[in-house]
């Protein structure tokens, strides 16, 4: 058995060496309340995707185990697998979005109503391009040197999808009066 | 980590709004005993973990790990060992599996496995233009499957391998697509 404040490479260790599911149990509790919401932004905040995502992350995960070399934490790591992940599942298209609140489906494009939004449900109606930017750069506080690496992009690009998403988000926000 | 040279900057407010939105969320119990079921059933967790210390067993993926390293001895010009006519892939890797005690004798057993891996893919790939009902599809997948599990095997042999770990990123990436593509199609493959 195990401390539930065992480090994380012990953890991994005793699967890597012993298939141990209790420290498993322990590495999984320990990071998928950070990872679970981050796909599900990612998604646009459909729950049945972002659910699969985090099965499919962590059965990676454990297939690489053993490769990686702690040379980041492992909870970056794990995110990079789940973005990875994510955006697999956002290129094979004809996606819809849930809203939270309402477990509605409705498309991956801006409302057409003008209608405020909350923040959260403005990102999820934003385009998957912008909203991954977005959230990489204005929620999880990563530099556009460090998104284009990660997203495999142009700096330019992500700078750019940044100023969209930025515009977008924030048309989706303005209350109607404004608009006028 | 922000930048600071973007050109239309938050407003103090908006970054007030993103630093509010909550980073923690509780998954669905369901969802942890999914994870763990899909790990025990790829025998990355619980009693069918894998193991370093085990001893090899009949099928599985040492006997991947034996197929894998069989095929790069081959390609490179180096296969030797017999061929065992007449008899079935899965007979004469296990029979020779259990005769192996000792590394000289397992390495043999790799380039014999190897070689006949090699054999039935190219088989396989002569008879293609042939195939109607989908079987090339069946065939096409078992060999991809098997060389990821020995590729995975590799790994653990040679973990600083960067090469390995290349194609072995390749191939995960490969599972990824046929993964999602498996619920749409039928499959015939049968694992024995």
């Amino acid at each position: 058995m195990h401390t539930p404040d065992a480090p994380d490479r012990e953890l991994a260790e005793r699967i890597v060496r012993d298939g141990d599911e209790s420290a498993f149990r322990i590495l999984y509790r320990r990071h998928t309340h950070l990872l679970y919401p981050f796909v599900l932004r990612v998604l646009g905040g459909v729950e049945a995707d972002a659910e699969d995502v985090v099965q499919d992350t962590w059965i990676r995960a454990a297939r690489a185990l053993p490769l990686f070399r702690w040379e980041s934490s492992f909870r970056t790591w794990i995110m990079g697998i789940a973005l990875n992940r994510a955006r697999e599942v956002m290129r094979r298209g004809a996606r819809t979005t849930r809203t939270p609140e309402q477990g509605l489906e409705i498309p991956v494009a801006p409302p057409p109503t003008a209608e405020r939004l909350d923040l959260e449900r403005a990102i999820a109606c934003l385009p998957d391009g912008y909203r991954t930017v977005l959230l990489l750069h204005d929620v999880e506080g990563f530099t556009h040197p460090e998104i284009s690496e990660r997203l495999d992009i142009a700096i330019g690009t992500s700078r750019s999808q940044l100023h969209h998403a930025r515009r977008t988000l924030r048309r989706m926000l303005e209350p109607m009066e404004d608009r006028a | 980590m922000i930048d600071q040279d973007t050109d239309d900057e938050l407003t103090p407010s908006e970054r007030e709004a993103f630093a509010a939105l909550p980073r923690e969320r509780i998954p669905p119990a369901a969802l942890e005993e999914r994870v763990v079921e899909a790990l025990r059933a790829e025998e990355l967790l619980g009693h069918g973990a894998r193991r370093p210390d085990r001893r090899p067993r009949p099928f599985g993926p040492w006997m991947a790990a034996a197929v894998a390293a069989g095929l790069a001895l081959f390609a490179s010009g180096t296969a030797f060992g017999q061929w065992t006519a007449g008899r079935g892939v899965a007979d004469a890797v296990s029979a020779a599996l259990e005769r192996a005690s000792d590394p000289a004798q397992a390495a043999t057993q790799v380039q014999e496995a190897g070689s006949e891996y090699v054999r039935a893919v190219a088989h396989l790939a002569e008879l293609a233009g042939s195939d109607a009902g989908g079987d090339f599809a069946s065939g096409t997948e078992a060999a991809r499957v098997a060389l990821h599990a020995a590729a995975l095997e590799l790994a653990r042999l040679s973990p600083d391998d960067a090469t390995l770990r290349l194609v072995l990123a390749v191939l995960e990436e490969r599972a990824g697509e046929a993964a999602d593509s498996a619920a749409l199609a039928p499959r015939k493959t049968i694992w024995f």
